[in-house]
């Protein structure tokens, strides 16, 4: 299944590399979406409120959203 | 020189340069993190409309919750199977060689809207139940601002 067209091949076509904007936007993403969770945590624990099925899915969500970035990284970083 | 990912760069390129390899490497490691891709979607989703059912108790609002919800969970496993079991010649995920049947820039646009729908359709709303609240004006605004946050 090819429908993709081939764009002209200029050498800036050619040598484009856009792995930095995917490392710093998920290098960004990990200490600001920790960050945040934490602070929903306390808050909660000031609030002292029973704990419900969305205090414990953000933490399966942190994991896996902090995964995703940390395999962004690895593809991208472990390269040159 | 990339040895590793060689993500961020064009594969005709890389085709040409002769790192075939890389890209066969690459749509492993992609194949791989699909699932953990989609959970990362729709684990979030599915927390903020968990805390939606617990703070708001409108009959209607909450259905609709329960729809997003449904909705969610359904594109979550249609999507991570397609993107898993379908084409398992892993060769395939790029151009450069194989054949799949699955057609995967059609699936890339069509697993998306669904996302963009029930993001957009989460944003709105809680906020026809904070304007129908009566607290003081500058909480009305930081509740709004709270729950369009989001958005980000």
């Amino acid at each position: 299944m090819s429908d993709i067209t081939l764009p002209p091949l200029t050498p800036e076509y050619f040598y484009e590399n856009t792995g930095a904007t995917a490392i710093a936007v998920a290098a960004v993403f990990i200490p600001l979406q920790i960050a945040f969770v934490c602070l929903r945590a306390y808050s909660r624990s000031v609030a002292k409120r029973d704990v419900g099925a969305d205090d414990v899915l953000i933490w399966a969500s942190l994991v896996t959203c902090v995964a995703l970035d940390a395999f962004a990284i690895g593809t991208t970083a472990l390269s040159c | 020189m990339i040895k590793f990912g060689g993500a961020g760069r064009h594969t005709v390129a890389m085709h040409v340069l002769g790192e075939d390899e890389t890209i066969l490497l690459w749509s492993r490691m992609v194949l791989a993190a699909e699932w953990l891709y989609f959970l990362s979607v729709s684990l979030p989703k599915i927390c903020i409309l968990t805390l939606y059912l617990r703070i708001f108790t409108h009959e209607v609002f909450r259905a609709i919750c329960y729809a997003l919800i449904t909705i969610i969970a359904c594109s979550f496993f249609v999507n991570g199977f397609i993107g898993t079991l379908v084409c398992l010649k892993m060769t395939s995920f790029s151009f450069v060689s194989g054949h799949c049947d699955l057609n995967i820039s059609l699936f890339f646009r069509w697993a998306s809207p669904p996302n963009i729908i029930t993001d957009i359709v989460m944003l709105v709303l809680p906020l026809p139940t904070i304007w129908g609240l009566h607290p003081p004006k500058m909480q009305k605004m930081g509740l709004t601002v709270t729950f369009v946050m989001g958005g980000m």
